[in-house]
């Protein structure tokens, strides 16, 4: 009896023990294994990589980045009193290069189930997005697709996945000129005054990705692009709608 | 028993051991212990849900989870293993069917004993390849949080009340004999212990260590390895007939030696010798005795002295006593 009560007292001990150092511990949790969070802060230096990938992130004729996601990471950057280094370069190398610390944050159209998500910090879901059918102004994509003739654009997972619902699939260079309905990711479609479907052809979910483990850092990325996610859509709808709009004075002499 | 073999009276030329119920005061601790037990599931199913909900990419999250997955084996090897165990013995099995329990915690040591050394392993390559843990954030009532706040809550959850109900289970497990039973509640006792564990790992992450979290996994496996060969060599042991031990399986039980004390105490036995094995909850017995005379009324002494015998204690289920000329 007394051999167990000793225990129990030892047990309480432990437990206050715990719970002391979790309050303790509390202070400023979570901290960065590798410090990026203040490095970025004392360097005043945000070193991003730039996956170009239109209108997410694109170069302009200068080889300026560009892009609503360019726009936002500029806006982190200016909050943490840094300038932004950009490197350009395909998705894999920059990826590795995140992997091994040598980049803060990686953006470019990058989707949540990218197949490096195990070996990088994979952000928060900021923004969903549907690839879906959509009809003209006024009108309404039917039930059934069975037979439809639908413009997509060219090369994309879109006229596949039409195709095996039978519908007639029509690609089309510019598919904000190709008449009747498109199927388009539901930015565009906003952009050009379409009607979306209810059912959606592929959901995505848009993620920014940071260095594996840096905690603070993702989470201080999580929160930025979280608040902004209503600005990177709205700069992509512009995006799709300037670009509409282009077309429209070009065809008018 | 539906079918599963003839009924003893079927087949008078095979015996079958006595039917056993147990005792009405036992039978209500097993009633107790069945209710605990199905209240065990709930509890654990919760913790499961909500430890898999946070797991996020933390390895001692990983191990609390799987420890808790591994968990649910003894209540249901016990929920199952109690409705079969007190089955009618009939022709096809005539020691009854006390040994599926025993069976059951074979089976599930040796899935403790696995799975504690694959994560073990797991956690090392963890270690050496330093993969850091990402933990992101979740959206909370408008906020966005750091996960391992979630995990540490969920964790809290998964080791606090454990500790009440292993010591629920303790006492019951000692008054019914009941392995699994007892293997149950120190599992859950000594649960606060895994969850202190994965807690300090994800503080450690929180605190910029990327190693204390597989550090932390790599205690819990080691735990659950520890407790998988402990209780694989106990049901090993139970199957290899060794002789009985108390639930804990540090002492030898006293049953063999007061049978023995009794039968050497009859005025009409001149020596014995007594063989005790253990069956799931029961235990049977044999004694080989010499008798000081062999009239007529040797047989009814025999009757009587067996019958007297199994009064020793409820666990005795049959006492076999054979008189030999001498012992070896």
């Amino acid at each position: 009896m007394l051999r167990r009560e000793g225990r129990a007292t030892s047990r309480a001990c432990t437990l206050t023990a715990a719970l002391l150092a979790l309050t303790l511990g509390a202070c400023g949790l979570p901290k960065d294994p590798n410090d990026t969070h203040e490095r970025v802060q004392e360097e005043r230096l945000l070193r991003a990589g730039l996956v170009r990938h239109e209108p997410w992130t694109y170069l302009q004729h200068e080889g300026k980045p560009a892009g609503p996601e360019v726009d936002a990471v500029e806006k982190l950057a200016a909050r943490l009193g840094a300038r932004v280094v950009w490197t350009v370069a395909p998705e894999s190398e920059l990826m590795h290069g995140l992997e091994k610390h040598a980049l803060d944050l990686v953006v470019g159209g990058i989707s949540s189930k990218t197949p490096w998500a195990k070996r990088i910090g994979l952000g928060k879901p900021f923004l969903t997005t549907r690839l879906v059918p959509g009809a003209p102004p006024g009108g309404s994509v039917p039930e059934s697709l069975q037979g439809q003739d639908i413009a997509v654009a060219p090369g994309g997972v879109a006229g596949a996945l039409l195709s095996k619902e039978g519908a007639r699939v029509r690609e089309a260079t510019d598919l904000h000129r190709a008449p009747g309905l498109r199927a388009a990711w539901d930015w565009q479609l906003e952009a050009w005054g379409y009607v979306p479907g209810t059912k959606a052809l592929r959901e995505e979910q848009w993620v920014w990705v940071v260095p594996p483990g840096e905690n603070r850092w993702l989470l201080t990325v999580d929160r930025f692009v979280l608040e902004h996610a209503e600005d990177i859509r709205r700069g992509l709808v512009d995006h799709a709608r300037t670009r509409a709009a282009h077309v429209s004075e070009e065809i008018q002499p | 028993m539906r079918g599963l073999g003839k009924k003893p009276g079927d087949t008078p030329e095979l015996r079958a051991a006595a039917p056993h119920d147990l005792p009405a005061d036992k039978q209500r601790v097993l009633k107790h212990a069945r209710r605990l037990e199905a209240w065990t599931l709930v509890y654990l199913a919760s913790a499961i849900v909500l430890l898999y909900l946070t797991l996020g990419s933390s390895q001692a999250m990983k191990a609390a989870w799987l420890e808790d997955l591994l968990s649910l084996i003894p209540p249901i090897s016990f929920l199952v293993g109690s409705r079969v165990a007190h089955r009618k013995p009939c022709a096809e099995y005539p020691y009854g069917y006390h040994r599926a329990t025993t069976i059951a915690y074979l089976v599930g040591s040796v899935a403790l004993l696995f799975m504690g050394l694959w994560l073990l392993v797991d956690s090392g390559l963890k270690l050496i390849t330093a993969e850091h843990p990402t933990i992101g954030s979740v959206q909370l009532f408008g906020h966005t949080v750091w996960q391992g706040w979630l995990m540490m809550a969920a964790l809290l959850w998964s080791g606090l009340p454990s500790i009440f109900l292993g010591r629920k289970k303790l006492p019951l497990a000692e008054e019914l004999h009941d392995k699994v039973l007892h293997a149950d509640a120190l599992m859950n006792k000594a649960d606060w212990l895994t969850a202190a564990a994965a807690i300090l790992g994800i503080l450690g992450i929180g605190r910029g260590l990327w190693w204390a979290d597989a550090a932390a996994a790599g205690v819990i496996a080691l735990d659950i390895a520890w407790d998988g060969q402990k209780h694989l060599r106990t049901a090993v042991g139970d199957l290899m007939d060794r002789a009985p031990r108390t639930l804990d399986s540090e002492h030898h039980e006293t049953l063999p030696r007061q049978l023995r004390e009794a039968l050497c105490g009859l005025p009409w036995v001149e020596a014995a010798q007594v063989r005790v094995r253990e069956d799931g909850h029961v235990f049977y017995a044999d004694a080989l005795l010499v008798p000081r005379e062999r009239g007529p009324e040797l047989v009814k002494r025999l009757g009587n002295a067996a019958e007297d015998l199994k009064r020793l204690d409820w666990r005795l289920r049959e006492v076999l006593l054979v008189p030999v000329d001498r012992l070896d």
